[in-house]
C-alpha cells in the first residue's frame, strides 16, 4: 500500500511540517504513530499535518494521531490538520475528534 | 460470483493480516463503483470494510482465528455486506470500539449474530439513495 512520511522542521515557526500521502489503515497505523512520535522526542514542537495526499485512514490510524497528540499536549504543543478530504473529516466528525484536534480547513481550502 | 437474477454474491476468504485489508476495500469499492454509488456512499462502505476487518483481525489475534471470510450481495440499490468467522457463542462486539462505532455511523444497517454452525456474523447493508434535482 503506497503511503509517505515527509517531514521539515521549521527552525523560524518552531514547528514540524509534515506532508501524509496515501492511505493509512491498521496494516501501517503503527508507523504513523512511531513516525510522529519521534519527530516529536527530536523536538517539542507544535506538528502542522498536511493531508491533502490522503486517500484513507481508518480508526487505527485515528487512534495513532490520538497518541501522539497525548505526547504532544504534555509539552503544551498542538496538532494541526489541514487539507482533508471530505471522506476523511468525516470520519473526524462521527468519532468527535474534530473538537480534539485543531483543523485548519479542508481540502477546498474553507 | 453467483448469479440470481436480480441479485449477485461475491465471496472472499482473507487471511486475518492486516496486509490483506486493503484487498477487502478494493473490492469493496469496485463493487459499490459497478452498482453506481455515489462516491460518497462509497467511501463509506470502504472505509465500514476496513474497519470490519480491523476489528476481526484485532479479535483473531485474541482468539487465534486465522482468517474470515466476507459475503458482498448485490441487489438493486442495495449492498449487503457478512463477515464471518469462528467464534464462542459468548463473543459479542464491544459497542463502544471505535471500528463498531464508525461502522454504524457510516452503514444504514449494522447487526451480528451467532450461526449454528459457530460463527459469529456482522452483517451490514447500504441503500443507494437516488437524489432528485427537481
Amino acid at each position: 500500500m503506497d503511503h509517505s512520511i515527509t517531514s521539515l522542521y521549521d527552525e523560524e515557526g518552531k514547528v514540524w511540517n509534515v506532508e501524509l500521502s496515501g492511505e493509512f489503515d491498521i496494516f501501517n497505523s503503527s508507523e504513523l504513530k512511531n513516525s510522529l512520535s519521534e519527530l516529536v522526542a527530536e523536538k517539542n514542537a507544535d506538528l502542522n499535518l498536511d493531508c491533502a495526499k490522503v486517500k484513507f485512514v481508518d480508526s487505527t490510524a485515528l487512534g495513532s494521531l490520538v497518541a501522539v497528540l497525548k505526547n504532544v499536549k504534555a509539552y503544551g504543543g498542538k496538532i494541526v490538520l489541514s487539507g482533508l478530504r471530505p471522506n476523511i473529516l468525516r470520519l473526524f466528525k462521527i468519532t468527535n475528534l474534530d473538537r480534539v484536534f485543531e483543523i485548519a480547513g479542508d481540502i477546498n481550502g474553507n | 460470483m453467483e448469479t440470481n437474477q436480480a441479485t449477485e454474491t461475491i465471496k472472499l476468504s482473507l487471511p486475518a493480516n492486516a496486509a490483506y485489508v486493503s484487498a477487502a476495500r478494493l473490492t469493496a469499492s469496485s463493487i459499490a463503483n459497478r452498482m453506481n454509488f455515489y462516491i460518497d456512499e462509497i467511501e463509506d462502505i470502504k472505509t465500514a470494510v476496513s474497519e470490519a476487518c480491523a476489528f476481526l483481525i484485532k479479535k483473531s489475534s485474541d482468539s487465534g482465528k486465522n482468517s474470515f471470510k466476507i459475503k458482498f450481495k448485490l441487489e438493486p440499490q442495495k449492498l449487503t455486506i457478512n463477515f464471518s468467522f469462528p467464534a464462542p457463542k459468548e463473543f459479542d462486539c464491544d459497542e463502544t470500539d471505535m471500528s463498531i462505532l464508525m461502522i454504524k455511523g457510516l452503514m444504514d444497517t449494522f447487526v451480528t449474530q451467532h450461526d449454528d454452525d459457530g460463527s459469529f456474523i456482522m452483517t451490514m447493508y447500504k441503500i443507494h439513495k437516488e437524489v432528485s434535482f427537481d
